[in-house]
């Protein structure tokens, strides 16, 4: 079995994170020298060093490109980390935050927090929209498909499709009535696309403690995910409480995904594609596979958004359309290549 | 018996989901409308006579204008044509990358090149050091917030849906730059011109107006557009609809309105358009009473939709092509 | 005769308004090996399943070293009892030995790192079925009775006193099949308990210590081969008439099925109520 080291990878993906997360923040629109750089990361550090750059530089550093850097990593992360658990859950190596339709409740949060004219007058609105959209379909999702405590996977999925549907529908209607006033149109449709400009310490603030539970909550799960890699009657044969793990996994994906979606929009691929490549590469263990997960999606995702800024200048990119465009193609060559040598 | 509980569960999230779906559709626009409306007996305020002023945002947060602003940034095309008029361009940093564009802008050619064209970047608004930064309502909380925390004062329009509203700009713009005399000028003059029209287009009887775009938008009461036609003696039929706002009008209710003059805006967009010949070319609105009299027109677009004093001239322009008999120019 | 471990004690199980089963009792001890045999659809993976906990009963109850299953964590549960599942949905690359890792999950739960009785039970899991020269390799690249020595390893590794083999013998050669059931047998022999369902009636008479004949919904019929596998009731609950001869080599029955019968409606059960089919 070819398969690298995973300690390996996992390193790799972690330096890889990094320079990614570095690049980021050393690149923009505006040039500052690599001097004015150092000393204001060693006067944020609280060392005394004399001011030899503007007031604007350090804040464009510390307050625009930082925090931006940050939630790429976040939510490249917890994007990843939900596909890989997501995957392992389903038995389906098609399976991302999108297919519990959960994605779609936040994005309809947030597109109501746009119209309504929330999202002009508090930074939180928008956010918080989006998670009480997320929350309220995973537990709509998981009401519906579950019948006396028995969730069947088969209609856990067909539920989230449903519901999912139901979501982009009335996302599309709200986008409908808000285009006949062109500024909100265009933030809903901007917004739509996914995108991390505008993002301050204020979004990093909001999303970390979320993500951080949920993640922790879910790397505890890896051997539960194993064992429900290779049945349901396997798992429950091992000792695994299938009830119990797959509400956990659906509430903490749930709470990633709201959270994610929350501060970035809608962003696609990352979730799909990044575990489906590690798990190539690395094998189908957990342990490994889900801490991997999180740095490589960090990592592409930093790097992604990058591109994003800088490939068009002085425009960028929409997020969410360039993790697509790369994220597709890559994904329909993994099936070709995988249809070859007839592994799944 | 375990059959009542579940079919009491499914009955449940069938209301759930139904009424959720109907409280989107029926109740979405109501909804807006009143938290819109709420928030707008919010606006900005300046405090003070001289400097330094207290500026007040929308949102609530106070910010410290020292002195005249010097380095004054402008992010939305609104605040390019105010300052065009009220300062002088050693104090401007930035204006919009519209702001040449002679199609969509009325201060084309008004900015000398030392005067940077901006794309949207918050990082080159940032790197142009300003003290004081002009943005509308719809600006992301999260840029306010971070031009706040970064010291940057910053002035949000967030009413520009009459003439008396983009009058309180003009003065609230003066008053944040010091420059109150002109300002005042130029509210002066847009009042003049506005009382001229309604001077010569008094006692005429009002024609019924319909302001029409291809893709169906129009206008209500509550907007400028809405307010020009009434004031140069028309009757905007979009109202007997009982709409309001920029809103959209289905073909048939257009029709059906029978409006006896038609208005569309023309784009200087170097394509050689006439919207007028296309509509009246158009089969569907042969009976209409504005195309059978042949009472179709285009104005420049630039006028009708800006949110600045230049939304006079559109003003003047309809009133002179409703009722021609009665215009001296 | 060691203590009863596994109980089932009038078990009635369904979904909707049908019933899989209706009444089901029986009782498992160690060192002994159970056969379960009866028609498709007689209810034999769902009362397998009922056993092991994964599904709960309707009325009736099921009781592990006297204590109810439904009350007790799963863990302790995965303690004391396994399933080696018929099929196993093998589309991820695990190896040999990590699959038999898994069995280990019951005391490692979900943080403690493997330790040295760890490391050594699943060393003698794949010694005894054999696996040893395959534990690197994917099992993806076995062939179907080399899978299902892996997930027997698996059940060995976790060390239960009882395992619950479902269908352990369906579609493998005929080779695996004596393969299979003579790894069982020893695992009995080494003092456990064993339950498996199995349709070939002359291997059960072969390698069972006792036959349930499951019918339905019931345990109709209980006891050794030769006490219980009688044409008569091979009428009776699988509707074929069969030839059985006793093998004096192998020292147990076989039996060869002969004609199918026609069925007759179900009050008619437990009487020679069929008839032969005019051929």
């Amino acid at each position: 079995m070819r398969r690298w080291s995973p300690p390996l990878i996992f390193l790799t993906a972690c330096v890889l994170c990094l320079v990614g997360c570095c690049c980021g923040v050393v690149l923009g629109n505006m040039p500052i020298s690599i001097e004015h750089m150092v000393g204001i990361v060693a006067e944020a550090l609280s060392f005394d060093v004399e001011r030899t750059w503007r007031p604007w530089e350090a804040t464009v550093l510390l307050d625009v490109r930082l925090p931006r850097v940050l939630v790429a990593a976040l939510v490249g992360g917890s994007l990843a980390l939900c596909g890989a658990a997501l995957q392992g859950l389903f038995k389906n190596p098609l399976a991302d935050s999108s297919v519990l339709g959960v994605s779609a409740g936040a994005s309809l949060g947030a597109v109501l927090a746009l119209y309504l004219g929330l999202a002009a007058q508090t930074v939180w609105a928008l956010p918080l929209l989006a998670f009480v959209g997320a929350a309220l379909t995973a537990f709509a999702v998981y009401a519906i498909a579950s019948r006396r405590g028995h969730t069947p996977v088969g209609t856990l999925l067909l539920s989230g499709v449903a519901l999912g549907g139901f979501n982009a529908a009335m996302t599309s209607f709200v986008l409908s009535i808000a285009l006949a006033n062109y500024d909100i149109g265009r933030q809903i449709i901007g917004w739509l696309m996914g995108g991390l400009d505008g993002r301050t310490w204020d979004h990093v603030k909001l999303a970390l403690p979320a993500m951080l539970l949920g993640t922790v909550v879910i790397l505890t799960h890896a051997r539960d995910l194993d064992a429900l890699l290779l049945g349901e009657t396997h798992a429950g044969a091992v000792g695994v409480n299938i009830v119990r793990v797959r509400r956990s996994i659906i509430l903490c994906t749930s709470l990633l995904t709201g959270a994610a979606v929350a501060v970035s929009g809608a962003i696609g691929f990352v979730g799909l594609v990044v575990p489906h490549v590690l798990r190539l590469v690395i094998g189908p263990g957990h342990r490994w596979l889900l801490p991997t997960s999180i740095v490589t999606g960090a990592a592409f995702l930093v790097l992604t958004d990058m591109a994003a800024r800088t490939l068009i200048r002085p425009e960028e990119i929409r997020l969410g359309v360039l993790t697509s465009a790369i994220g597709a193609p890559f994904f329909i060559f993994l099936l070709l290549k995988s249809r070859k040598e007839g592994v799944l | 018996m375990p059959w009542r509980k579940v079919c009491f569960v499914d009955v449940l999230t069938c209301v759930v989901l139904f009424g959720s779906t109907g409280i989107l559709i029926f109740c979405l626009g109501p909804i807006r409308d009143a938290l819109v409306g709420a928030r707008s007996l919010q606006e900005t305020q300046i405090e003070g006579v001289s400097f330094p002023k207290t500026l007040v945002d929308p949102a609530g947060i106070s910010q410290k204008l020292v002195r005249p602003p010097q380095r004054i940034v402008s992010t939305v095309l609104m605040g390019d044509e105010m300052l065009a008029a009220l300062v002088p361009s050693e104090r401007l940093r930035a204006v919009t990358f519209l702001a040449d564009d002679a199609g969509i802008s009325n201060c084309a050619g008004a900015f000398p090149a030392s005067v940077t064209r901006l794309y949207p970047d918050l990082e080159a608004v940032l790197a142009l050091e300003p003290d004081l930064v002009l943005a509308t309502g719809y600006n992301r909380a999260e840029t306010v917030s971070l031009m706040v925390a970064a010291g940057i004062p910053i002035l949000r329009f967030t009413r520009y849906d009459s003439f008396q509203e983009l009058m309180d700009n003009l003065l609230l713009l003066g008053a944040a730059t010091g420059t109150e005399a002109r300002a005042s000028e130029v509210v002066e003059d847009m009042r003049a011109r506005i009382a001229r029209v309604t001077r010569r287009v008094q006692n005429l009887p009002h024609l019924r107006v319909l302001y029409y775009s291809s893709g169906g938008d129009t206008t209500g009461p509550g907007t400028v557009m809405h307010e020009m036609m009434e004031i140069a003696g028309g009757s905007n039929v979009v109202q007997e609809a009982g709409l309001r706002g920029p809103t959209r009008l289905p073909l048939e209710m257009a029709l059906g309105l029978q409006p006896e003059v038609i208005v569309l805006s023309a784009w200087n967009l170097g394509r050689a358009s006439d919207p007028v010949a296309e509509l009246m070319a158009d089969p569907v609105w042969q009976e209409v009473p504005a195309v059978r009299n042949r009472r179709v027109y285009a104005i420049n677009g630039a006028w009708l939709t800006c949110v600045s004093q230049h939304a006079v001239r559109g003003l003047e322009e309809l009133a002179a092509l409703l009722h021609p008999e009665k215009t001296v120019p | 005769m060691s203590e009863v471990l596994l109980e089932a004690r009038q078990v009635v199980f369904g979904y909707g308004n049908g019933r899989i089963l209706d009444g089901a009792t029986l009782s498992l001890r160690r060192g002994e090996l159970l056969g379960l045999v009866g028609p498709n659809g007689s209810g034999k993976s769902t009362l397998i399943r009922l056993l092991l906990g994964l599904l709960v009963p309707q009325s009736g109850e099921v009781l592990l070293e006297g204590v109810r299953l439904s009350s007790l964590p799963r863990t302790q549960v995965a303690r004391l009892i396994t399933l080696v599942p018929q099929e196993t949905a093998l589309d991820f690359e695990f190896s040999v030995r990590e699959i038999v890792a898994m069995g280990r999950y019951p005391y490692l739960g979900r943080f403690r790192p493997e330790g040295t009785r760890d490391r050594q039970a699943i060393a003698e899991a794949l010694r005894g079925t054999q696996l040893e020269q395959l534990a690197a390799r994917s099992v993806h690249t076995l062939s179907g009775g080399e899978r299902q020595r892996v997930l027997i390893a698996r059940a060995v590794a976790q060390q239960t006193p009882l395992i619950l083999l479902d269908e352990p013998t369906a579609n493998q050669d005929v080779a695996h099949q004596l393969k299979t059931l003579e790894l069982v047998r020893r695992l009995v022999r080494e003092g456990r308990g064993a339950l498996a369902s199995v349709h070939d009636l002359s291997l059960a008479a072969r390698f069972c210590d006792r036959i349930l004949f499951l019918s339905q919904g019931r345990i109709a019929a209980e006891g050794t081969p030769r006490e219980v596998i009688t044409e008569r009731n091979v009428a009776a609950y699988f509707h074929v008439q069969a030839r059985i001869r006793e093998d004096e080599e192998l020292g147990c029955l076989q039996v060869w099925p002969v004609a199918p019968l026609e069925e007759l409606p179900p009050d008619h059960v437990g009487h020679s109520g069929t008839r032969p089919v005019k051929k």
